[in-house]
């Protein structure tokens, strides 16, 4: 598996932080009642946990010194990028 | 700032947050065990996302107990309130439905692997029977909490499994109606299974837990089966649990959320409508599908009436030997290539618990015909076990050379990737013998219906695309066998011996 360089991997690792923030603001500002809103409230919390679980793993595996793989954080940037979308259009 | 300036700063920040939480908490002083490398892999986490989902359950079911009141009158009125007039209701229950559904999936996963790489040997047999308690544990949640919606369906559903209770032996009947039953009457029912899902399931499920990590931590994450013995390897490099392992389970359950969320989001719950006793007189009792194995065998013509008591207790001696497995299976083998009368008899009944299943579904409410059974039964015991003694007879039993050596890292490339390209093939080769499994008790299926009732257009089409199936899966028998053969050449040198006599 190809692997990224750090300054890559911490600039990643920044939006990735960023992006869960967003994603948290716009959560509390929903109208709570409504099937809508329960659609758009499950798709940006999925948003976060997937966000989670990829800065998770630039951590871990950046400690372990094995390099953070290419292929799981494009993986993860294309779920995020897919789930925006349904966020947005739903 | 340079790129590896900000890089080291951006882990600092982390780091230094993860120390100053160890420093309060001392989570790194051996609270739990370090962990071998090689258990970094969600297979070897399948129970704890289980748990993972329990959890879920557990957030969901506690804010749905603000507003749920257990008794006949109120079920269906109060989980109704909870679906249109609570902020994200409808949203809560579907999540607490599929969570639970992930659960049963996810334990049953967990014990064919264990079975699969023999974790209930020795000195793990207790481990396993406190595992499968933990199994039946959770089919209890499902069958309680399928009753408190308090619909048609679940009391129908409900019924047929109460009825049946009184089919037990005498003492075993007796214990489980005043379980279950309480004081008679459908107030007193409910109210005891809302108690024993919301209380008494709960507690055994978080004792039996506490013995299960107890005993893990005895024992440590079992050796992968890499040939008769533990794997050397495997004592060596390990990873703390915390934070190392702690986040890597954050990860798995991170995921497995985002996935349940959005599953929940595709796929929302309906309500159906409520019980009376005029609408459960049109409906058709089915129980959920986690159920639905046992129901079909109930439901073969050969079990009606008197024959009732056999086939449950046919079901009870399949959970009875489960649980003593440990105690049945004690060669001292571990190895999947020494193991062919086990590994086979797993491979039949997850076959035959997907067909039934499947078959269940179609089939709400038909008594089955002895012989269809028979056929759709046996026709898939006998092509799971041939495909399984085709694999033994023509697949090396040893790893290929190439893939001896146990990678040191995530980075040492041929040898990892011939592994996982190995794990892969065989992951697929049994998704494949399901395929076929389930086409087989399909096509028979189809060929057993339009002799009774005629030949007809969706009878022949069934059978059409259940051939079809039968001949992918043959077809990608075939070729997964061939190629999870390289590394030894056994079938090449089979068709080259065959190609000789044939020109001869």
């Amino acid at each position: 598996m190809t692997r990224l360089s750090d300054w890559t991997t911490s600039r990643i690792f920044a939006l990735l932080i960023l992006v869960g923030l967003l994603s948290v603001v716009f959560l509390w500002s929903l109208n709570p009642v409504g099937s809508q809103a329960q659609t758009t409230f499950a798709v940006y919390l999925s948003i976060d946990l997937v966000v989670f679980a990829m800065a998770s793993y630039i951590f871990r595996v950046s400690k372990w010194k094995e390099g953070v793989g290419r292929l799981p954080l494009v993986a993860g940037c294309l779920a995020l990028l897919v789930l925006f979308y349904v966020g947005l259009t739903a | 700032m340079s790129g590896p300036d900000q890089s080291r700063k951006t882990g600092g920040t982390v780091e230094r947050l993860v120390g100053w939480l160890d420093s309060r908490l001392g989570l790194s002083h051996e609270v739990l065990r370090p962990v071998p490398r090689y258990s970094i892999n969600p297979f070897y986490w399948l129970g704890a996302l289980a748990m993972v989902a329990f959890l879920i359950q557990g957030i969901t079911g506690s804010i749905m107990l603000l507003y749920y009141v257990p008794s006949p009158s109120t079920a269906y009125a109060s989980t109704l309130y909870i679906f249109q007039s609570v902020s994200y209701g409808q949203f809560l229950e579907t999540v607490h439905l599929y969570t639970a559904y992930a659960m049963i999936m996810l334990a049953f996963m967990h014990m064919m692997r264990g079975f699969f790489v023999s974790v209930h040997k020795k000195p793990r047999e207790v481990m396993w029977v406190t595992g499968m308690l933990m199994g039946f544990v959770t089919l209890g949640f499902g069958f309680t909490g399928y009753l408190l919606p308090w619909t048609v369906v679940s009391y129908s559903a409900t019924k047929v499994g109460t009825a049946m209770i009184g089919l037990l032996p005498g003492p075993v009947s007796s214990f489980a109606e005043f379980l279950l039953i309480g004081a008679g009457g459908d107030a007193g029912e409910l109210l005891r299974f809302f108690d024993l899902h919301v209380v008494v399931l709960p507690a055994i499920l978080l004792v039996l837990l506490g013995v299960k990590m107890y005993i893990l931590e005895t024992h440590g994450v079992s050796e992968p089966v890499t040939g008769g013995t533990p794997d050397p390897k495997g004592r060596g490099r390990t990873i703390p649990f915390f934070p190392d392992v702690s986040f890597y389970l954050l990860e798995l359950a991170a995921l497995f959320g985002a996935a349940m969320l959005l599953v929940s989001v595709l796929f929302p719950l309906s309500l159906p409508a409520a019980y009376s006793p005029a609408a459960a007189g049109q409906s058709i009792s089915q129980p959920d599908w986690y159920f639905l194995w046992i129901y079909q065998i109930i439901k073969i013509s050969a079990f009606e009436q008197a024959g009732l008591t056999w086939a449950l207790s046919f079901v009870a001696l399949i959970f009875v030997v489960l649980v003593l497995l440990p105690f049945i299976d004690r060669g001292g083998t571990r190895r999947i290539a020494r193991r062919p009368l086990y590994i086979t008899l797993g491979l039949v009944f997850m076959a035959e618990v997907a067909v039934l299943t499947a078959w269940g579904h179609l089939t709400p409410g038909q008594v089955i015909p002895n012989e269809q059974a028979l056929l759709v039964l046996g026709g898939t015991a006998l092509l799971v076990s041939t495909i399984s003694w085709a694999a033994y007879k023509y697949l090396p039993s040893h790893p290929p050379r190439s893939v001896k050596a146990e990678p040191t890292s995530l980075q040492s490339g041929a040898t990892s990737h011939g592994h996982s390209t190995s794990t892969w093939t065989s992951g697929i080769f049994v998704a494949v013998l399901g395929l076929g499994a389930l086409s087989i008790g399909d096509s028979i299926n189809s060929i057993v219906v339009m002799a009774a009732s005629g030949i007809n257009a969706p009878g022949l089409a069934t059978l059409a695309f259940s051939l079809v199936g039968l001949t992918l899966a043959v077809v990608a028998s075939s070729f997964l066998l061939y190629r999870l053969d390289l590394g030894q050449g056994r079938i090449k040198r089979h068709v080259k011996a065959f190609e000789v006599g044939w020109r001869l």
